[in-house]
């Protein structure tokens, strides 16, 4: 008992970790801002995709759903801009600021919702992560106060949370495979592959020639997702495993082209790796 | 387990749109043929967004509405007899609908008028062509 309470109230844990995920999720969140001021006009505009319903959706649900029940592109445009602003204030500023991340998680949750047909697990999960990282702290001065203590206690707390947010991901999605044929008969990557819209030309053409290769990806993959929550805190064989999560998600990214899903899953992994402290450079 | 995964989607993506990217055994074509100023046309949306896709041009945004709403259209499609389906009239069908609407709108800067839509879904491994078809 006296560990868990020294855990989570003793220091701020996993500092570098912490400060370099915050920062990289706001960087992530720039490039999404500018992604959606770029193409304004389809996913907000006067062409928006997504069709908007007037259904009821309750007292609580509609602070998420503002801009959808509004369709004003206006209030869509103010939201993507605050979002940039405080994205950049956050990620060129020394202290973290608990309410600015709360508002950006609350603006992002309506933004995507807003576009919902263009979304992919990528966007669900960045919102999950804005609301988690918004209890990590990029300043680490710890005082004897109440206030300090709760800081400390949010800090840790959240760390873990967003670890065990990463592990339920890939525990859910592995989960999902065991209960599919294609994945189970070892197709998923050659389906995938051959897809258009989830491939590239020259992966459609040379697919084929490497079935027996896209079989061996398929339990790969499947090994891995489900592993992944036991493997990934083996010290021994961890940068190597997650440089094969890296590549995996860079090659989801760019080349099936789910762009955020593949960033936003590289960025996660910052969580895990083990930075080298002091004593580890001293030995 | 498809109960535990959308109920853990659902406070999300309240018009029962999937968290994550259908698995998919078919490539997709959309046929659309409408009226621009009193001019036919004939359009291909999904193979016009694949040419040249990328993140900055917004075609990867079009391409993921398209074809997930391909994949769903086709899931609830009604047969009609042998390979030829009838779209179902849904919240889906709407949505597929105005996903094409605006794409074609956006393409030609003007309204479009009296468009029709056929999808044809190839399964990838037996080349076997489904037509979806408005009636």
């Amino acid at each position: 008992m006296n560990k868990v309470v020294t855990y989570f109230f003793d220091e701020y844990r996993k500092q570098r970790n912490a400060r370099l995920f915050k920062n990289l999720l706001y960087v992530f969140l720039v490039v999404k801002c500018l992604l959606w001021l770029f193409n304004f006009d389809i996913l907000f505009g006067e062409y928006a995709v997504s069709l908007t319903y007037n259904e009821p959706i309750g007292f609580f649900k509609s602070f998420a759903y503002i801009i959808y029940l509004s369709k004003s592109s206006n209030l869509a445009l103010w939201f993507i801009c605050t979002t940039l602003l405080l994205s950049l204030v956050s990620l060129f500023g020394k202290r973290s600021y608990v309410l600015a991340d709360l508002i950006i998680y609350l603006l992002v949750l309506n933004l995507d919702i807003r576009i919902y047909t263009t979304t992919t697990a990528g966007e669900s999960l960045l919102v999950n992560l804005c609301f988690l990282s918004a209890w990590l702290r990029k300043d680490f001065n710890k005082g004897i106060g109440t206030y300090d203590q709760i800081k400390v206690l949010l800090h840790n707390t959240a760390f873990i949370a967003l670890i065990l947010q990463v592990c339920v991901l890939y525990g859910f999605s592995a989960l999902a495979k065991w209960y599919d044929a294609d994945w189970i008969s070892g197709e998923a990557v050659y389906l995938t592959t051959k897809a258009e819209h989830y491939s590239r030309p020259f992966m459609v053409n040379i697919a084929d020639p490497i079935h027996f290769l896209t079989v061996a990806v398929t339990y790969i993959l499947l090994l891995y997702q489900s592993l992944f929550p036991l493997l990934v805190w083996i010290k021994k064989i961890k940068p190597y495993f997650l440089l094969i999560g890296v590549l995996m998600h860079l090659y989801i990214a760019f080349v099936l082209g789910l762009f955020f899903f593949g960033l936003i899953m590289v960025i996660t992994y910052v969580l895990f790796f083990d930075f080298k402290t002091h004593a580890d450079v001293k030995a | 387990m498809d109960f535990y995964a959308m109920s853990y989607c659902n406070p999300y993506f309240y018009q029962d749109w999937r968290m994550f990217a259908p698995g998919t055994r078919y490539n997709y074509s959309i046929y659309a043929v409408y009226e621009v100023n009193g001019q036919k046309h004939y359009s291909f949306p999904i193979q016009e967004v694949l040419s040249d896709r990328n993140i900055f041009s917004g075609r990867e945004f079009l391409n993921t509405s398209l074809t997930d709403a391909s994949i769903f259209v086709h899931n609830t499609a009604v047969n009609v007899s042998g390979e030829l389906y009838k779209f179902n009239k849904d919240k889906y069908y709407q949505i597929f609908e105005h996903i094409n609407i605006q794409y074609l709108q956006k393409k030609h800067d003007s309204k479009i008028k009296n468009l029709k839509l056929m999808l044809c879904a190839t399964h990838i491994q037996t080349k076997k062509k489904t037509y979806l078809v408005n009636e």
